[in-house]
């Protein structure tokens, strides 16, 4: 456990009576500063440095944060927004305490789904699983996409942090995929952004369509980890969910050759999703926790999803597909191309957990400590990240698990290298961040764009970024958030 | 009640999986304990596995041993064809897509491979072994 850090957040105004105005706000039951509360929201998987909060409180509705906001703005008091904790990036630790704001206990109501155009209206603590349920049980016709991640991780938080999903390879980033929302400036001002955007009162449920063509101040609020204000609704895009799908599992040898054939496939236009994990990631999920990688194995298993209307639309698709497979082949690869969903039955079912999202990926929670370095990455240097990565991987004599994606058809990729550890073993958490360094700064060289970003990484970033970009990031920040009062530390502010 | 050795690259990986589902069922074991023969399996484009059954006990090696009792050889896609019921073992043995040395006219050792190998692939294709949700503790 952690102390408040040495600072005089308490200097206008003392810890006793930020209480009585929290429980005034709040109310008793949905307030505490008891140590034992406070805990388990002052660490997370990773390495980064663990710190307490001084307050919890559990929203029910915006006007109770508009009050909040108003209070700490004038108090010059911290407030991190939290959801699940689920972030592998130390992103809702509170490094300056101060109060946290769980969203994940009651805002958490899906207040509309437009099915004509194809969104939901969420507040921030919907969980993946819920919203799964909830268009599984009522509008089967429509699909939200997935990362790797649990079932009981925030949807807002991801797309806010633009995080993966499981048709990236189709629509992009999550980031892109938002039409509106509902946010609270430092001022306490309700800002509605998107087409929801007209009249003064509380805007219509189907009102949430689009988020152009006014100037787009969304970017004031996609992945600045809660820097500028708090986001109290999130409008996400929804996709027809077409009767076919099926993953193909393409298993490849050669280390790097991974990286032409996800980028040949992308360009076909005809995939939901392209993910690729190093072979050693397939033997995690079936138990074996610190697995090598023998002469005649595969290097990377990639998989590729295939959605359609009809049976027709889908063997066109599929014929697509394996005349890429083929082409590359001829090219001198070696890659056999395999139904995912006959390989795991055989190979085991566990494996699953990568194609059945969401879902708890057991390689990402078999330990106690997870930590990455993930990234947006140019696709053409691939070959080179992997090599580099793969090198130092080995060179720390740590089990290599790389994580890759094609996104929009193959305009980018995501490159994320894993580690998990004991964290409670002696030394371990920096036995990994010493090679977690040294892959940041390998990958950050290439050009690779962080997101979900731990501070430690945005401070190396910030001496790449051109001066201009760091200027103006600090003036907006400093113009939406003038006290310091929103997840203060973040990108090092 | 057989004893089937966990092992740690892939093909064998899947072969303890396609084997644990059956290994308390009566006909497998039947069938497995006691055989005492080493079986080469190559899975293309892999590498070649010996299945090594001895008394109780299945392990598996990840090389060729120098004079297995059997030698079979077949592609993952003919491996994932069987086992789906697309294509007849037999006919494929015909065709040329899975080769087999050291069958000779062994009849016992016919049956013994069919069920052991074909049956449980087809098992496990059909109806898969979902024992496999226990998280490994020792990682925590």
């Amino acid at each position: 456990m952690t102390e408040t850090k040495d600072r005089d957040i308490y200097e206008k105004i003392s810890k006793e009576d930020v209480l009585k105005k929290l429980t005034e706000i709040f109310e008793e039951r949905n307030v505490t500063n008891k140590s034992g509360d406070l805990y388990p929201y002052s660490y997370d998987m990773t390495e980064c440095e663990p710190h307490m909060p001084d307050f919890i409180v559990i929203p029910e509705n915006a006007l109770q944060l508009i009050e909040l906001v108003k209070f700490c703005n004038s108090n010059l008091i911290p407030i991190v927004p939290f959801i699940s904790g689920n972030n592998v990036g130390g992103l809702t630790i509170p490094e300056n305490g101060g109060i946290l704001v769980d969203f994940g206990k009651k805002m958490n109501k899906i207040l509309h789904v437009d099915d004509n155009m194809m969104y939901a209206l969420l507040e921030p603590g919907v969980t993946f699983g819920q919203l799964k349920k909830h268009l599984d049980e009522n509008y089967p016709h429509l699909r939200y996409s997935y990362p790797f991640a649990p079932p009981y991780a925030g949807v807002v938080g991801n797309v806010l942090l633009s995080g993966m999903n499981n048709l990236s390879c189709k629509i992009g980033s999550m980031g892109d995929s938002i039409n509106g929302l509902e946010v609270i400036t430092a001022d306490g001002e309700i800002v509605r952004i998107g087409s929801c955007f007209y009249g003064k009162d509380e805007a219509a449920p189907d009102s949430w369509w689009c988020r152009y063509p006014m100037p787009d101040l969304m970017g004031v609020f996609i992945n600045w980890q809660g820097m500028t204000g708090l986001v109290t609704k999130c409008a996400v895009q929804l996709w027809p969910n077409p009767p076919i799908k099926k993953t193909y599992l393409a298993i490849v040898f050669g280390l790097t050759d991974v990286a032409p054939v996800m980028r040949e496939v992308s360009r076909t236009d005809i995939i939901d999703d392209i993910s690729a994990v190093s072979i050693e990631v397939v033997k995690m999920a079936v138990e074996l926790p610190i697995p090598t990688k023998f002469s005649g194995e595969p290097d990377f298993a990639s998989m590729f999803s295939i959605s359609a209307k009809t049976k027709k639309q889908f063997k066109a698709k599929e014929e697509i597909l394996f005349n890429e497979i083929e082409n590359l082949n001829k090219q001198g690869k070696n890659v056999i191309l395999v139904n995912a969903d006959e390989f795991v039955k055989l190979f085991n079912l566990r494996v699953r957990c990568y194609l059945d999202l969401p879902s708890v990926v057991l390689p990402l929670v078999e330990y106690s400590g997870l930590t990455w370095f993930g990234s947006y990455a140019p696709s053409h240097k691939l070959e080179e990240l992997i090599e580099k990565v793969n090198k130092l991987f080995n060179k720390h004599n740590i089990t290599p698990f790389i994580y890759m994606k094609m996104m929009k058809s193959g305009h980018y990729a995501i490159f994320r290298p894993i580690m998990r550890y004991n964290k409670f073993k002696e030394g371990e958490e920096e036995r990994y961040h010493m090679l977690l360094e040294e892959i940041t700064d390998v990958c950050i060289d290439l050009g690779c764009i962080p997101y979900k970003t731990p501070a430690w990484m945005t401070e190396k970033m910030r001496k790449k970024i051109n001066p201009g970009w760091i200027n103006l990031f600090e003036k907006l920040k400093k113009f939406m958030d003038p006290n310091n009062i929103f997840n203060p530390g973040r990108w090092n502010t | 009640m057989l004893n089937i050795e966990f092992p740690d690259d892939l093909i064998s990986l899947s072969l303890y999986n396609i084997f644990s589902s059956r290994k308390d069922e009566r006909k497998f074991i039947k069938h497995a304990k006691d055989w005492n023969k080493k079986i080469m399996l190559h899975i293309e484009p892999f590498y070649p596995v010996t299945v090594i059954f001895n008394g109780s006990n299945i392990r598996f090696e990840r090389k060729e041993y120098p004079e297995p009792d059997m030698k079979v050889k077949l592609h993952i896609n003919t491996m994932l064809d069987i086992a789906n019921d697309r294509l007849n073992p037999f006919f494929a043995i015909e065709e040329g897509k899975m080769e087999i040395e050291g069958l000779g006219e062994d009849s016992e050792k016919i049956m013994r491979f069919y069920n052991i190998f074909v049956v449980s692939m087809q098992m496990a294709a059909q109806e898969p072994n979902v024992n496999y949700y226990e998280i490994n503790k020792n990682t925590r």
